[in-house]
């Protein structure tokens, strides 16, 4: 297994760049986690439970299906457009973002 | 050469549920009848947790739970009592999460069905899952930049994932089109396509007669109308088989639909795309339903369209493809109930064919001619059932009905007036046409004659002769039995 590949393609997914130096820091740690998974798949099955998607063993909580109403800001736009650091005047209220295509 | 293929098609349809919010916020997730979610100011319907904002967490819209459910049981779906929201990790700006909160291992619905109508009996396909998930917003791209719209983002949607049992472009057709009608008759999806509300992705791949593995496969992904989506498929059909059929290989990627050119072009696809990581999101508990909840929404199933076309036979003596053409579609089938349910009660089947028969013919071909939607014509179940009244009484002829049926469509006048306006009503007065049949046997010796002697064929000459006799407007059933009396 070609740990440092793994590193620079799990890096790449998750859009972190990567030196040479940190590619083997993270392979190393990235090993040890490994190879601690591979010592839990050699417990047997049979031993186990139904798997566990979450540590609390309650269900989710569900709300009815009422809107409420948007909030605006001072100047009457969407209130969230505030956290924004661009945003495109020419649509009106749109996040500006680098170009996709 | 062709035939030694065959094709193999699944669908993957997302639905999104007309819930009033969103599917983890309180965010309106569709404004009034008839408005999408697009027309309004973008960023508007957004809050924290809709544009993922640190600390927001999600909490889960009862209804959107119960209208998988529905789904799930109006297509014999295994409703899972557990059901796990899991994340979808990647990186897109319509994305704010980094990741699209959606089912993975364990969907709310497992494997289920649905009949769609085929040449000489229904045809099953299996369903593979249902599950939820939550869409994203929409990007609209400028020149140096691109701009990100999240009043989509969070909308409720639930994915119907089919097993690749079509055959055929047309068969996915009658499998969209009989979903579609499901979706919408249950109320829980707006069905409109144009915008977006269920959207559709096709996988097609091509293998030699006989085979059982599957080909490769490329996935055509939405397509926004029935009839661009049968094409698409259609032409990526012939197109993996010319690529086999040169030597060469079919390669997996998705294609996309230029209805202009009735083409499918490939999407060059991302570089480790279907790397998507999913695992439960800690955000979310396990959802859990109980048995009596999921009986309690069995209870409120509306009539489905297989019963429906079951009713039909039944009750109205339909053919099962004239059954099956109303069923399929609301509006005809709503329009039908309204027009049938203006005959007094008794034998309703000659009624029932003859309204079938105006409703997917003249008026199917008038609506689509002039792209108005039958609801919103001026005809009314009323006119119908005037006409099939007037039609089957002998009032007025075949043709002359489809004349009053245009009028009607153009005018919304009265049937009653519209055949008195344009004289259409037929002869139907025995005084009236027995000269003129008794002259047309007269002039004709050798044809009565024959008639007489039993060449029943000659019968449709006199029928012929009367009518132009009378002007197109003797009915023909009474010149017939006059015919023959006067022979007698
Ligand atoms: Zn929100």
């Amino acid at each position: 297994m070609d740990m440092n590949a793994i590193s620079r393609s799990v890096a790449k997914l998750a859009r972190l760049e990567l030196s040479e130096e940190e590619v083997t820091t993270f392979s190393d740690q990235l090993k040890q986690v490994l190879t601690y998974i591979d010592q839990l798949q050699s417990v047997p099955e049979s031993s186990l439970g139904a798997p566990l998607y979450h540590p609390l063993e309650l269900p989710t909580l569900l709300r009815e299906d009422q809107a409420k109403t948007p909030q605006l800001d001072s100047e009457g736009r969407p209130s969230m457009l505030s956290a924004a650091s661009q945003t495109d005047g020419l649509i009106g209220t749109a996040y500006k973002v680098p170009p996709i295509l | 050469m062709q035939s030694e293929f065959e094709a193999v098609i699944g669908l993957e349809v997302h639905c999104q549920l007309s819930t009033r919010s969103k599917i983890f916020c309180a965010c309106p997730a569709r404004m009034t009848e008839g408005q999408s979610v697009a027309d309004i100011t973008p960023n508007l319907n957004t809050c924290p947790v809709c544009t993922g904002q640190p600390g927001a967490l999600p909490v889960l819209n009862k209804k959107v739970v119960e209208y998988a459910v529905l789904a799930g049981l109006a297509t014999h779906c295994e409703i899972q009592m557990h059901s796990v929201f899991s994340r979808k990790n990647y990186f897109y700006p319509d994305l704010p999460k980094g990741y699209q909160i959606s089912q993975y291992d364990l969907p709310v619905c497992g494997k289920g069905w649905l009949e769609i109508p085929g040449g000489s009996a229904p045809k099953r396909i299996g369903i593979t899952r249902i599950h939820l998930e939550e869409d994203a917003g929409k990007n609209v791209h400028e020149v140096g930049y691109s701009a990100v719209n999240l009043n989509r983002a969070g909308v409720p949607l639930i994915e119907i994932v089919s097993e690749p049992e079509m055959f055929s472009a047309e068969e996915a057709g009658a499998y969209l089109r009989t979903l579609h009608s499901l979706v919408v008759t249950l109320g829980i999806c707006d069905g409109n396509m144009q915008e977006g509300n269920f959207r559709c992705d096709a996988n097609v791949s091509v293998r030699k007669r006989g085979a059982t593995a599957l080909g490769t496969r490329a996935e055509i992904k939405n397509v926004n109308s029935f009839r661009f989506i049968e094409k698409a498929i259609e032409y990526e059909i012939q197109r993996q088989i010319q690529v086999v059929v040169s030597g060469g290989q079919v390669v997996q990627e998705t294609r996309g639909y230029d209805s202009d050119k009735n083409v499918t072009l490939s999407q060059r696809s991302k570089e480790e795309a279907h790397d998507y990581r999913y695992f439960p999101d800690p955000d979310l508990l396990p959802l859990r339903l109980t048995p009596e909840w999921v009986e309690k929404l069995r209870g409120a199933l509306p009539e489905l369209p297989d019963q429906k076309r079951a009713r039909y036979s039944e009750q109205y003596k339909l053919s099962s493809q004239d059954a099956g053409t109303l069923s399929n579609s609301k509006s005809l089938s709503d329009f039908f109930e309204r027009t049938i349910a203006l005959f007094p009660a008794g034998d309703l089947s000659a009624p029932a064919k003859a309204i079938v028969n105006f409703l997917t013919g003249e008026l199917t071909r008038l609506s689509s001619e002039a792209s108005v939607e039958l609801a919103q014509s001026k005809v009314t179940p009323r006119h119908l059932a005037d006409l099939v009244q007037v039609s089957l009484s002998g009032v007025i002829s075949s043709s002359g009905a489809k004349q009053v049926l245009i009028s009607v469509w153009n005018s919304g006048a009265p049937v009653d007036s519209v055949i008195e306006k344009e004289g259409l009503k037929q002869v139907s007065d025995v005084g009236a046409l027995e000269p003129i049949v008794q002259k047309i046997i007269d002039s004709n010796p050798s044809q009565a004659a024959e008639l007489k002697a039993g060449k029943e064929k000659l019968m449709s000459f006199f029928v012929g002769q009367a009518m132009k006799a009378s002007g197109g407007k003797a009915n023909p059933a009474l010149v017939s039995q006059i015919v023959k009396k006067l022979l007698a």
